[in-house]
C-alpha cells in the first residue's frame, strides 16, 4: 500500500549539505554567446580640428621646450595620461618626437576600455598593437583599466604601476568633464590623485609639464569644491597685493566684490581657471618648483555658450634643486625660489592671454584647413575613414 | 574625468546574440569565410562562424591538456618563435591577472592562414606543404619557418592552449604589406562528452568566433597579439599564488580546528590583491611586494638580478635553495618559461666557455673514454671539442614578461664552493649520432643526433636544476629530470651535483608527447638517449671520483686533515657511507648571534641563530656548557644533512627542528 510513509522521497526534500558555491569563482563568463561585436566608433567632439591646435601648438611646443633643455643622451620621453582607446596623442607624440630619432616613448595610460568586457576594448586592443608596433615605443608601455583616482591610494595597483615608471616628463589630464567635479576631501578624488602624483613628480629633477584639459563652466563643478577654490583665491587676493593687481589688470574684475553666482560666464571661467592654477601652484611651491602657465587655450563645447567653457592649459614645473637657506648662516645663501605670491602674479596673464580657438580658427580658414588635414591624417592612423571625417569636420568652424 | 569615461558611444550592432539552440550556430565554410574577409568592407557586420577541430579528440586537446598556466604561455611564445618573431612581450596586470596580452612581431597571419587555423585546430599547415602557401612555413622546407627557423610547433594546437587560461580571447594579426588587420574574437566551448555524442572522427565545434578586418595605415608592420580578458578564476588564483597566501593569511573560509598558520611568504613575490578589492594590494610586513630588482632596472638587468637573488640566498642560511621556497608562482613561472623557450643564457652558452671561467673541460668521446680538453684562456670549448655551430643561442629572439627580459637562468661562472674535495667544476661535452643502420626507418623513427654537456659542480643552484633537460630545436616543455632518465646507480649525492642539457640536432620530435611536457619512453630515440646518458653519467662520476680521491690524498699528505674527535669520526663514517666516499666533507654548521649571515666563504654552511636554537645559558660554566651543546648539535645536524633531512626545510623550520633536539637533550640532563 502506498501510504505517505512508503513513498519514495523526493530528492529535493532531502536535507542537502550546505556548501556555498560561488560560480564567479569558477567561470569568467557564463554564457556561450557569440563574442561581443566591436563597438562603432563615432566621431566625437575631441576629434574636431581645434584639438589638433592643442596637440600641435600647445603640447608639442611644450615638449620641444622640455627636450631642448635635456642633456645629450637623455632621450626617453615618459608619459602618463588618459589617452582614450584611440591613443591619438601618443601616436602624434611618437611621430613628432620619436620617429626617426633615437628617442623612445614610454607611456602608461589610464582608460576604462582596458577593463575586461569594456565596450571599447576591441578598439583599444587594436590601437595598442598599432602603437606598440611603432619603432620607438618602449615595449613595457601599456594602458590599464584602473580609475585614475586610484592613484590616491598607495596600495593600489594603479599607484604601483605609476611608481614603477615615474617620474614623468608629461602628465596629461585630458578630461572632457570638469577637473572640479569631485567634492573636496575624498580619499579617492582627482585632487587626491593629482596630489599623490605630484608627490612622485617631486623626484623629477628636470623640468616637466602638466597638460590639463577641463570644462570650466558652472555645470559639473562640485559646489563645495568651487567654494573652496574661490575662498582660497579671495584669500590670496587679500594677502598678496601683487597678485591682486595682476588679477584685476589682466582679468578686469575683482572676485571679492560679488559672489560667484553673480559673475558673468567669462568672469567665472577666469576665476575658476585661476583658482585651479593657484591650487596647483601651492603644490608646486611645496615641491620647490618654478610654476608657470606655458600656454593656454579655450573653446566652447556648447556652441551656444556665451563664453568659453573648455580650458586647455600647459603648466610647467621647473624643479629648483635647492633647499631653503641655511638659517644658521654656516652655508652661503643660495638662489631662492620666488615666493608663492610672486609666482602667482604670473597666472592671471597666462589665463588672460589664452587663445580663443573658436575665434582663431573661424578667422583663419587656411589654418583651420591645415589643422583639419592633420587631424584627418592622425585619425586615419587610428583606422577612421578620412573621407567621412572630412565631411563630419566640415560641419564645424573650429 | 576623461571623455571616454563619460561618453559611451553607441554600439554598431548589438551587444550579444543569444542562441537557444547551440547546435545551430552559424558556421561559414572555410571558403565562404575567406571570401567574406577578402571582400570585407570596413564597418560592415563581422563574420560569424564556429571554431572547428578536425576530430573530437583534438577538441579534447584544445580544451586544455596543460597542467599549468605557464605551459600555455610557453606555447604562445613558441608560436611566435615559429612565426619568425624577434620579439615577444607578455604583459599582465600582475598580481591581479584580469588581463593578459601576448604580442609578437612575427610575420602575422593572412586572412587565409587565420581562416585555416580556425577551421583546422590540430590540423596545422605547419610541417605540411600547404604551410608555404599560407605564409607560415619556408617555401623550400615545410619543417622550417619562412625565415628558416626549425619549427617547434607541430599540429597547431599551440594557440588554443589559451583554453588553459581563458574562456574567451581576441586575436589581432597583420602581415607586412596588408592594408588591414584581421581580428577574431573567440569564445571557447567547454569540452564535454555529454554534450556531443556524435561521430568521434567528425568535425567538432570548439567555440564561436567573430572575424572582421580593420584598416591599417602602417602597411609594413606585422605581428600578432593575443588578448586574454576572461581569465579563468582558477587560473587567476594559480597566478596569484592563492594557495600560498591563504596559507599565510588564512583562508576566507576560516581555519580548521586547531590549525596554526606558520607559513611564511616566499622570499620574493609580486604581492597579492586584497580580498574585498582586487585593485588594491595587501600589505605584507610593511611592503606590498618583494622583488629582487628595482623599477629603474632595464629588463635584462632585472632578470639578471632575479637569477642572482636565487644564488645569493646560499649565503643567507639557505644552503640548497629551491625555487618553491624562494619564489611565488608567477616568478617561478617566469623562471620556467626562461628554461623552456629558445633564449640566450644569462652568462653564455656552455659551449662558448672561453677558458677564463675556471672550469675543467672534458670531451665524452663516442664509445670511448673521456678526453681532457685544453681549458686555458683564449680557447673555446666549442672549438676544442669540434662541436661546430649546430647548437648555439638564438641571437634574434627576445622574450619580455612584464619587467623582465628572459635569459636562460643557468650559470657557469662564479659557481658556489662547498666542502667538496674537488673545488673546480668539471664540464663534459659530447656530440652523438645514432643512424640505426640496418633498422627500417619506419621502425627507428630515422636518425637521432644531439650534442650535450654534463656539468659537475660542488653545488647546483637552484636545486631544481639538478638533472637532465632535453631540448629539441632549443625548446623544451619539461623540467630538469633529477632521476636522469631513471639512472639506476645509488649515486644520489653526486647526481645532485650534475646538471645536463641535451640539444637534439636530429630526430626525437616524434618521442615528445603532445603536451610537450613528457616523452614516450619506448621510442627508440629516448631509449638510445637513456643508454647514452647513463653511460655518460658513469664516466662523469668516475672522473670526479678520481679527481676527488687525488685531492683528498694530497690534503692528507699535506697534513691538513686534523685529528678527529669521536663524534667527528661518527659523522665522517656516516657521511662517507651516505656519499659513497666521494671525497666531500660534511657541511659546516655555524652558530651565530645574528640569524642571517651573508658571505661567500660560508656558502655551504648551515647558519643557525643562537637565540632561536640554543636559547639562554646561565649559571656556572654557562659558556662552556653552551659550547658543548653547540658541538653536539653541530654533529647531529651534520648527520641529518647526510640523510638529506634538512633539504626541504626552510631556515626557520631547520632551526625549530634543531632547537627541539636540543630541548630533548637537555630534558635528559647532562
Amino acid at each position: 500500500m502506498n501510504t505517505p510513509e512508503h513513498e519514495i522521497p523526493d530528492d529535493s526534500r532531502l536535507p542537502t549539505t550546505q556548501i556555498a558555491v560561488d560560480y564567479d569563482d569558477i567561470f569568467a563568463i557564463r554564457s556561450y554567446d557569440v563574442p561581443k561585436q566591436p563597438s562603432r566608433r563615432d566621431f566625437l567632439p575631441w576629434h574636431r580640428p581645434r584639438k589638433q591646435y592643442v596637440r600641435q601648438d600647445q603640447w608639442a611646443d611644450e615638449i620641444q621646450w622640455l627636450l631642448a633643455r635635456r642633456a645629450d643622451g637623455d632621450q626617453d620621453l615618459r608619459y602618463v595620461g588618459l589617452p582614450g582607446p584611440d591613443l591619438l596623442d601618443l601616436r602624434y607624440f611618437h611621430g613628432k618626437f620619436c620617429q626617426g630619432e633615437q628617442r623612445s616613448l614610454r607611456f602608461l595610460g589610464f582608460d576604462p576600455s582596458a577593463r575586461p568586457g569594456s565596450a571599447m576594448g576591441e578598439a583599444l586592443n587594436v590601437s595598442l598593437q598599432e602603437v606598440r608596433s611603432l619603432p620607438n615605443v618602449d615595449q613595457r608601455s601599456d594602458v590599464i583599466g584602473d580609475d585614475f583616482r586610484r592613484l590616491a591610494d598607495d596600495s593600489s595597483i594603479a599607484w604601483q604601476q605609476v611608481t614603477s615608471l615615474g617620474p614623468f616628463d608629461i602628465v596629461n589630464l585630458d578630461l572632457c568633464g570638469s577637473y572640479a567635479s569631485d567634492s573636496p576631501g575624498l580619499d579617492s578624488s582627482i585632487y587626491s590623485a593629482t596630489h599623490a602624483l605630484l608627490g612622485l613628480q617631486h623626484r623629477q629633477s628636470r623640468p616637466w609639464s602638466l597638460f590639463l584639459t577641463s570644462r570650466i563652466g558652472r555645470q559639473g563643478v562640485a559646489p563645495d569644491t568651487l567654494s573652496l577654490l574661490v575662498d582660497r583665491l579671495v584669500s590670496n587676493l587679500d594677502t598678496c597685493p601683487a597678485f591682486q593687481q595682476s588679477f584685476e589688470s589682466q582679468l578686469a574684475f575683482d572676485p571679492r566684490l560679488s559672489s560667484s553666482d553673480e559673475w558673468t560666464e567669462g568672469q567665472f571661467f577666469s576665476a575658476l581657471a585661476t583658482g585651479i592654477a593657484k591650487w596647483l601652484l601651492g603644490l608646486a611651491q611645496t615641491m620647490r618648483c618654478r610654476f608657470t602657465i606655458a600656454s593656454a587655450a579655450g573653446y566652447r563645447v556648447n556652441d551656444g555658450s556665451p563664453a568659453l567653457d573648455m580650458l586647455s592649459v600647459v603648466l610647467r614645473f621647473e624643479p629648483a634643486l635647492t633647499i631653503s637657506d641655511d638659517s644658521s648662516g654656516l652655508a652661503a645663501a643660495t638662489e631662492q625660489l620666488p615666493s608663492e605670491c610672486d609666482q602667482a602674479t604670473g597666472l592671471p596673464p597666462g589665463i588672460a592671454n589664452l587663445v580663443d580657438l573658436d575665434s582663431r580658427l573661424s578667422e583663419d580658414h587656411n589654418f583651420r584647413r591645415l589643422l583639419l588635414e592633420e587631424s584627418a591624417a592622425l585619425l586615419a592612423s587610428a583606422r577612421y575613414d578620412v573621407h567621412e571625417y572630412r565631411a563630419w569636420a566640415e560641419g564645424f568652424v573650429s | 574625468m576623461p571623455c571616454s569615461w563619460q561618453c559611451s558611444p553607441r554600439r554598431r550592432y548589438r551587444d550579444h546574440v543569444s542562441d537557444a539552440q547551440p547546435e545551430q550556430h552559424p558556421h561559414l565554410s572555410e571558403h565562404d569565410l575567406l571570401q567574406g574577409l577578402t571582400a570585407y568592407d570596413t564597418g560592415s557586420d563581422p563574420l560569424e562562424t564556429t571554431l572547428r577541430t578536425d576530430a573530437r579528440v583534438i577538441a579534447r586537446v584544445t580544451d586544455g591538456i596543460y597542467r599549468q598556466p605557464g605551459s600555455a604561455l610557453r606555447e604562445l611564445i613558441v608560436n611566435a618563435y615559429d612565426a619568425d618573431a624577434t620579439r615577444v612581450a607578455v604583459r599582465t596586470d600582475r598580481p591581479r591577472f584580469r588581463r593578459m596580452v601576448i604580442e609578437d612581431n612575427g610575420h602575422g597571419m593572412t586572412p587565409a592562414a587565420l581562416v585555416h587555423m580556425l577551421h583546422h585546430i590540430g590540423g596545422s599547415a605547419k610541417r605540411t606543404t600547404s604551410g608555404a602557401h599560407l605564409g607560415i612555413t619556408s617555401m623550400d622546407d615545410p619543417m622550417r619557418s619562412p625565415h628558416g627557423r626549425p619549427l617547434i610547433g607541430k599540429i597547431g594546437i599551440g594557440l588554443f592552449s589559451v583554453a588553459q587560461l581563458t574562456q574567451s580571447f581576441q586575436i589581432i594579426t597583420k602581415v607586412a604589406g596588408d592594408d588591414h588587420r584581421t581580428v577574431a574574437s573567440v569564445v571557447l566551448k567547454q569540452y564535454s562528452d555529454q554534450l556531443d555524442s556524435s561521430d568521434p572522427d567528425a568535425e567538432y565545434e570548439a567555440g564561436r568566433v567573430l572575424v572582421w578586418r580593420e584598416p591599417a595605415s602602417d602597411h609594413s608592420s606585422h605581428g600578432t597579439s593575443i588578448v586574454l580578458d576572461a581569465i579563468r578564476p582558477q587560473t587567476r588564483d594559480t597566478l596569484r599564488s592563492k594557495d600560498i597566501w591563504e596559507a599565510v593569511h588564512g583562508s576566507p573560509a576560516g581555519k580548521l580546528e586547531g590549525e596554526v598558520s606558520s607559513v611564511m611568504p616566499p622570499r620574493f613575490h609580486i604581492g597579492t590583491v586584497q580580498r574585498d578589492d582586487e585593485d588594491l594590494l595587501r600589505s605584507e610586513a610593511g611592503s606590498y611586494f618583494q622583488l629582487p630588482w628595482a623599477p629603474s632596472d632595464d629588463p635584462v638587468r632585472a632578470f639578471e638580478r632575479l637569477v642572482q637573488s636565487v644564488w645569493d640566498v646560499i649565503g643567507r642560511g639557505v644552503p640548497n635553495p629551491r625555487l618553491e621556497q624562494l619564489l611565488d608562482y608567477y616568478l617561478r613561472m617566469v623562471w620556467q618559461l626562461s628554461l623552456w623557450v629558445p633564449l640566450p643564457y644569462v652568462d653564455m652558452h656552455p659551449f662558448d666557455l672561453t677558458g677564463s671561467e675556471g672550469l675543467r673541460w672534458f670531451e665524452l668521446a663516442q664509445q670511448g673514454r673521456e678526453r681532457p680538453l685544453t681549458s686555458e684562456a683564449g680557447h673555446r670549448l666549442r672549438d676544442e671539442a669540434r662541436l661546430g655551430d649546430a647548437v648555439s643561442s638564438p641571437r634574434d629572439f627576445t622574450v619580455l614578461v612584464d619587467d623582465l627580459e628572459l635569459r636562460r637562468p643557468i650559470r657557469l661562472v662564479n659557481l658556489p664552493t662547498t666542502s667538496s674535495a674537488v673545488k673546480t667544476p668539471l664540464i663534459f661535452v659530447a656530440k652523438e649520432r645514432f643512424d640505426f643502420q640496418g633498422v627500417a626507418r619506419e621502425l627507428s623513427g630515422g636518425p637521432f643526433g644531439f650534442q650535450a654537456y654534463l656539468l659537475w659542480a660542488p653545488k647546483i643552484v637552484p636545486s631544481d636544476h639538478q638533472g637532465v633537460l632535453i631540448r629539441v630545436h632549443d625548446a623544451t616543455g619539461t623540467l630538469f629530470d633529477p632521476t636522469f632518465l631513471k639512472f639506476p646507480l645509488a649515486e644520489q649525492r653526486r647526481l645532485q651535483q650534475i646538471v645536463c642539457e641535451v640539444f637534439v640536432t636530429e630526430g626525437f620530435d616524434g618521442a615528445i608527447n603532445i603536451d610537450r611536457e613528457s616523452f614516450n619512453f619506448a621510442h627508440p630515440h629516448v631509449v638510445a638517449l637513456t643508454r647514452w646518458l647513463h653511460s655518460a653519467l658513469r664516466r662523469v662520476i668516475n672522473v670526479e671520483k678520481r679527481i676527488a680521491s687525488t685531492a683528498l690524498e694530497e690534503r692528507r699528505t699535506a697534513g691538513t686533515l686534523q685529528a678527529q674527535s669521536k663524534a667527528e669520526q661518527i659523522v665522517s663514517r656516516v657521511w662517507s657511507s651516505r656519499t659513497n666516499a666521494d671525497g666531500t666533507a660534511p657541511p659546516d654548521v655555524v652558530f651565530t648571534d645574528s640569524p642571517v649571515v651573508a658571505g661567500p666563504d660560508e656558502s655551504a654552511s648551515y647558519v643557525l641563530g643562537r637565540s632561536q636554537v640554543i636559547g639562554d645559558f646561565t649559571g656556572p660554566n654557562a659558556r662552556a656548557r653552551r659550547e658543548q651543546m653547540e658541538d653536539q648539535l653541530r654533529r647531529i645536524t651534520q648527520v641529518l644533512t647526510a640523510y638529506d633531512v634538512l633539504d626541504g626545510l626552510s631556515t626557520d623550520e631547520t632551526q625549530d627542528l634543531i632547537a627541539a633536539i636540543r630541548e630533548i637533550l637537555q630534558a635528559y640532563g647532562p
